[in-house]
C-alpha cells in the first residue's frame, strides 16, 4: 500500500467513504420492549429486521410468542388479526397459528396442509422486557451471550421501568454503537466533561467506562450538563444491541443510582426503534410513586440526550474511514468488535473478540473546554450587564 | 465502461479505508511482557495519560489478576489489570514503549 503514502509536503484532500449497508442483521438478543405492553391478549405489530412480526401471549403459560406476521396461506397480516384459543388467528381466512408457528386449525377446512409451519423466534422474557434471538444462520441462541440479570427489577428498594422509544429514521443502527467510543460527543452533544473515560472490548461485551461533571455554562439540557453533577458510569453493550448503563449521579451531595438500559432493535438497514428504559434507587424515606417520578425526570433528560444524538444522526453521512485525532476513542476496534455479530460464528476471529482496552488522555481536552466554557459565562455576563444597563437608561 | 470506472474506484476507496483500519488497529503498537504472570500484551501510548492495550485471549486466560476479579465477582467489570499497568509504566521508563512528545 506504499501508493497511499504521501511524500512529505505534499496533501491530498480526504474522502468520506460512506461504505455499503449491512447485508444482513447481526446475530444476538434484540429487545422488543417491556413485556407488559404485550400481555392484553391482542396481536402486536413490531417492524424489524426488514419484516414485520406479531407478537401476542400465547398457550397456557402465558409466555409471549414471536412469529412472522404474514400468513402463509395469502399472506394475511397476522397483527390485524385476534387471538383465538393462544393461537393467532388471521383476519383474511381465520387460519389459526400457534406459537410454535405451526398452523393448527381451519375452521373451514377438513385438514391442515403439510408443510404448514411459518417462522417462530425464539424468545425470551428478561428483566421485565421481551427479547428475540436473531441469527441469520438459524442456530439457537449462545449461552455465553446470555442477557444479564439485572437483580434490581422488582426490587422494593427501586422504582419500576420509565420505558421511552424513540424511531430513529434515516440511519444505520451503527451510529448509536459508535457512541460507546466517542468521549469527546459527551461535551458538544450531551454539555459533559468526561474527566475519565475508557473503553474495554471483550468477548460479546463492549464497555464504556466515564467519569464526568456538568458544564456549568448549561444548566439543564440533559443528564449530563451543570457544574454540580458529578457522574460515573458504566455502560456496557451485551451483545450488538442492549446496554446495560449503571450511572452514580452526586448532586451537592446527595448521591443518586440509576439504571439505563439503551437498546434498539433494525427496523430495516436504515431506520431503527430506540428503546430506553430507567430506573432509580429509592432515597431515604421515598415511596414508590415518589421514585417513579424521580426516574420520570431522569427518563426526561435523557430523552433530551437521545434526540441530541438523533439530530446529529438524522444529518450526518455513514462514514466507514473516520479520520481520529489523539483525543478520539477507538471507533475503528469498537466496529471490529461490533463486526462479530455481523459474520457466520465460523467467522468469529479473535480479533474481534480479544480484549482490548484503550484508555484516553482527557487532559488536553478539559484545558480546552474549560476556557471555552469560562468564555462563554463571560460572554453572557456581559450581555446580562449590558441588557441591565440598557433597561436602566430607559426607565 | 462508466460503471467498470465507477466500480474501480469503490474498490481503490475500499483499499484505502482497509489500509486507515489496519493503521489504526496495528501501527504503533510495542510488546509489553508483565512482570507479574509473564503474559504478553501489544502497547501503544499516544501520551502519558493514554494507554492502549491488546490483549490476546491466552494472555488474558492466564492473567491472574482478571482471573481473581472474575472469581470474586463473575458479574463484575474488570476495568484492568494494575500489574500488567506497573509493566507498562516500566517499559515507559526503559524506553520499549515510546511516548510521542514526551
Amino acid at each position: 500500500m506504499t501508493q497511499a503514502i504521501k511524500q512529505p509536503g505534499e496533501s491530498s484532500v480526504r474522502t468520506i467513504d460512506s461504505g455499503v449497508l449491512p447485508e444482513r442483521y447481526a446475530r444476538g438478543w434484540h429487545c422488543l420492549g417491556l413485556v407488559d405492553q404485550f400481555k392484553d391478549g391482542k396481536p402486536h405489530a413490531i417492524q424489524a429486521f426488514g419484516s414485520k412480526l406479531v407478537v401476542f401471549q400465547g398457550g397456557d403459560d402465558g409466555k409471549l410468542a414471536v412469529l412472522d406476521a404474514y400468513c402463509r396461506h395469502m399472506g394475511g397480516d397476522l397483527t390485524q388479526g385476534t387471538i383465538k384459543d393462544g393461537n393467532a388467528a388471521c383476519p383474511f381466512h381465520d387460519w389459526r397459528w400457534s406459537p410454535e408457528g405451526r398452523c393448527v386449525g381451519i375452521p373451514y377446512a377438513k385438514r391442515v396442509p403439510l408443510r404448514a409451519r411459518t417462522r417462530a423466534w425464539t424468545t425470551m422474557e428478561r428483566n421485565g422486557m421481551l427479547f428475540v434471538w436473531n441469527d441469520p444462520e438459524g442456530n439457537p441462541p449462545i449461552p455465553e451471550q446470555d442477557v444479564p440479570v439485572i437483580e434490581s427489577v422488582g426490587s422494593e428498594d427501586w422504582s419500576d421501568w420509565i420505558w421511552t422509544t424513540l424511531e430513529v429514521n434515516g440511519s444505520n443502527c451503527r451510529e448509536i454503537i459508535d457512541n460507546v467510543s466517542d468521549m469527546a460527543h459527551f461535551y458538544y452533544v450531551h454539555f459533559a466533561f468526561p474527566t475519565y473515560f475508557k473503553n474495554v472490548f471483550e468477548g460479546h461485551v463492549a464497555t464504556q467506562f466515564m467519569e464526568s461533571r456538568g458544564r456549568a455554562d448549561i444548566g439543564k439540557g440533559g443528564q449530563y450538563a451543570g457544574e454540580d453533577n458529578l457522574l460515573k458510569s458504566e455502560a456496557s453493550y451485551f451483545g450488538p444491541s442492549y446496554m446495560i448503563n449503571w450511572l452514580w449521579n452526586d448532586f451537592r451531595g446527595t448521591s443518586v443510582e440509576s439504571i439505563l438500559v439503551n437498546c434498539h432493535y433494525p427496523i430495516d438497514q436504515n431506520n431503527f426503534m430506540l428503546q430506553y428504559g430507567v430506573m432509580v434507587k429509592k432515597l431515604p424515606g421515598v415511596d414508590r410513586d415518589m421514585a417513579n417520578t424521580i426516574a420520570g425526570k431522569f427518563a426526561r433528560s435523557f430523552k433530551a440526550g437521545f434526540e441530541q444524538d438523533v439530530a446529529i444522526w438524522q444529518n450526518k453521512t455513514r462514514i466507514d474511514n473516520p479520520l481520529l485525532c489523539e483525543e478520539d476513542g477507538p471507533v475503528y476496534q469498537l466496529r471490529r468488535w461490533y463486526e462479530q455479530f455481523y459474520v457466520d460464528i465460523a467467522d468469529v476471529n479473535e480479533d474481534m473478540t480479544a480484549r482490548f482496552e484503550f484508555e484516553i488522555d482527557t487532559s488536553h481536552a478539559i484545558e480546552s473546554w474549560e476556557k471555552e466554557v469560562a468564555e462563554n459565562l463571560r460572554r453572557r455576563a456581559e450581555e446580562q450587564a449590558a441588557a441591565e444597563a440598557e433597561q436602566a437608561g430607559v426607565s | 465502461m462508466a460503471a467498470g470506472a465507477v466500480s474501480a474506484a469503490l474498490r481503490a476507496r475500499q483499499r484505502e479505508t482497509a489500509e486507515d483500519r489496519r493503521l489504526y488497529v496495528e501501527l504503533g503498537f510495542a510488546p509489553v511482557t508483565c512482570q507479574h504472570c509473564g503474559v504478553e500484551a501489544l502497547v501503544k501510548k499516544n501520551s502519558h495519560k493514554h494507554t492502549s492495550v491488546q490483549w490476546t485471549a491466552a494472555g488474558v486466560a492466564s492473567c491472574l489478576e482478571i482471573n481473581a476479579a472474575r472469581a470474586a465477582d463473575p458479574k463484575g467489570f474488570v476495568l484492568g489489570c494494575p500489574r500488567m499497568s506497573a509493566s507498562i509504566e516500566e517499559a515507559v521508563r526503559d524506553g520499549a514503549v515510546v511516548v510521542p512528545d514526551a
